[in-house]
């Protein structure tokens, strides 16, 4: 569903991803492991065009994206839930939502019950503006505007910063439902280890703009496997 | 005779608000600070004066200068503007420039002396006892349409949403799949159309004169300042404050002496709320 090839990038100054390789296939979660400042996030905003790309290819379903817009991309199908969430707060959660239709295209979007049926707290806030909502909620409420569009890829960066240890676990059940039964092709960046290894099929891990290791998420619940990876 | 000012006020007041309206949305809610507005909406007097004297329809004019305002503006915002929207500094330095060339372009056109606009709507009407022209009533409705006009565009429609999302979160819009670039070119020429159609609608009330923008530019940003950036709401109450108190100030002391002192009032309000009046 996913596929880069020795995709090379940088902010200015020397390239941040030096030559990154994977893929994501339909149904599958991913989760990037990696030290901080390795690259996990310039990796995403790379993907969906916010951080330009100097070689290399990323490819959905194997239509070539670079060097299209970011909301052209965002049409194609490749969602991403950014770090911090960014929620419009002066637009209602409902205009949140209906705003990211735009990222169907020529597709049909899902409406918004559609988009807010896994998260029943969401649809009594829907006229409020969603800047006033819970670091929890607006997490739901990113999640569920990513789906909108009906993506084909969805890209998270941290969903559980800044949430609820319960709403953690309820996003993490909903990660893998939506990759189960919709076929999504989910790329996951997490720091909360237990969330990222119970949604995830394989992991990957990140160093120095490299993609340095791959593998089942079961090797990772081995401390001396955690140490040499990701020096915990 | 307080039905007299009751009545010039809100003339001033209208005025004030069709000419503020397209720098509300491009300076107040776009960040953009377009020196050019002012030139905007001489080209908007300029092109309803010219139509009238050619066709006799004063009407067909203000429709001429909707859509002149609306082609000046697209050509600023794709041959100059979009080219700098991460460099503000460049954007008031080449639509200062723009409005210079404008300005002085017309100048050799056309001379200095003001064009000739007939007012359309003749005669005065009797209300409570006191005459009134006509036409300003006819202005007061336009201002009036036009910012319900504006809000409907803003509040109930597709390209509205799109524009809120780009102007809060130019990259998450970009995320959820709206053209930032595209909503924001059209949004200018919105702006611009308006601030011609401001111009049209104003012409036969005042000298139109090449330099007549370089007037409306500042009591503009007064207006938009004063009243809240980012708010329609907050042009309504800038509109009413700055014009109201104009007016009012007119009545006792010369117009020079009134313009400072609207000024100063200016500088205490952005003091005590430095957000304007209503803001976003």
């Amino acid at each position: 569903m996913l596929s880069v090839d020795n995709l090379v990038a940088s902010y200015n100054a020397g390239p941040v991803l030096q030559g990154v390789s994977l893929s994501v296939q339909a149904g599958e979660v991913v989760a990037l492991l990696g030290r901080n400042g390795v690259g996990k996030s310039t990796l995403l905003r790379t993907l969906v065009g916010l951080v330009p790309s100097w070689n290399g290819s990323i490819r959905i379903d194997g239509t070539p994206l670079a060097p299209i817009a970011t909301h052209d991309i965002a049409r194609m199908g490749m969602a991403l839930v950014p770090q911090g969430r960014g929620i419009i707060g002066k637009l209602s959660v409902a205009d949140n939502l209906r705003a990211a239709m735009r990222a169907a295209g020529s597709r049909p979007a899902l409406s918004i019950d559609q988009a807010i049926a896994p998260f029943p707290a969401l649809r009594e806030k829907l006229p409020a503006m969603a800047g006033t909502l819970s670091g929890g909620q607006q997490q739901q409420l990113a999640i569920a505007r990513a789906m909108v569009g009906r993506p084909k890829v969805l890209l998270l960066d941290e969903p559980s910063e800044g949430v609820q240890p319960n709403i953690v676990q309820q996003i993490g059940q909903l990660v893998r439902k939506l990759a189960d039964e919709s076929g999504l092709a989910i790329l996951i960046v997490e720091q909360n280890l237990e969330l990222a290894l119970a949604t995830a099929n394989r992991c990957i891990v990140m160093a120095k703009g490299r993609i340095v290791h791959s593998g089942p998420p079961d090797e990772f619940r081995n401390e001396a496997v955690l140490r040499r990876h990701l020096a915990l | 005779m307080y039905l007299e000012a009751a009545l010039n006020i809100a003339t001033m007041v209208s005025i004030l608000l069709l000419v503020a309206l397209g720098l509300a949305i491009v300076f107040g809610l776009m960040n953009i600070l377009n020196m050019a507005h002012g030139e905007l909406v001489t080209i908007g007097a300029f092109t309803a004066s010219l139509v009238q004297v050619h066709s006799g329809s004063f009407w067909l004019g203000v429709v001429a200068a909707i859509i002149v305002g609306a082609l000046v503006g697209w050509v600023l915002e794709r041959g100059l503007i979009r080219y700098l929207y991460d460099r503000p500094m460049g954007v008031i330095l080449a639509t200062w420039g723009v409005s210079l060339i404008i300005q002085q372009g017309l100048l050799l056109l056309f001379g200095p002396s003001p064009q000739i606009v007939y007012t359309p709507i003749e005669g005065s009407i009797t209300l409570f006892g006191n005459p009134y022209p006509r036409y300003r009533l006819v202005l007061i409705a336009a201002a009036v349409l036009t910012i319900a006009a504006t809000a409907i565009v803003m509040n109930r429609t597709r390209f509205g949403l799109d524009l809120r999302t780009v102007i809060q979160n130019r990259e998450v819009a970009e995320l959820v799949g709206i053209d930032s670039r595209r909503i924001f070119m059209f949004a200018l020429v919105g702006a611009s159309a308006l601030a011609a159609l401001a111009g049209a609608l104003v012409a036969p009330l005042i000298k139109v004169v090449p330099t007549m923008g370089a007037d409306y530019l500042a009591p503009s940003f007064f207006v938009v300042i004063v009243g809240g950036a980012g708010s329609l709401m907050g042009v309504v109450a800038g509109s009413a404050f700055i014009g109201g108190l104009r007016t009012l100030l007119d009545y006792q002391v010369p117009t020079t002496l009134s313009q400072a002192l609207v000024l100063i009032a200016a500088v205490v309000i952005v003091r005590f709320r430095p957000r304007g009046l209503l803001p976003a």
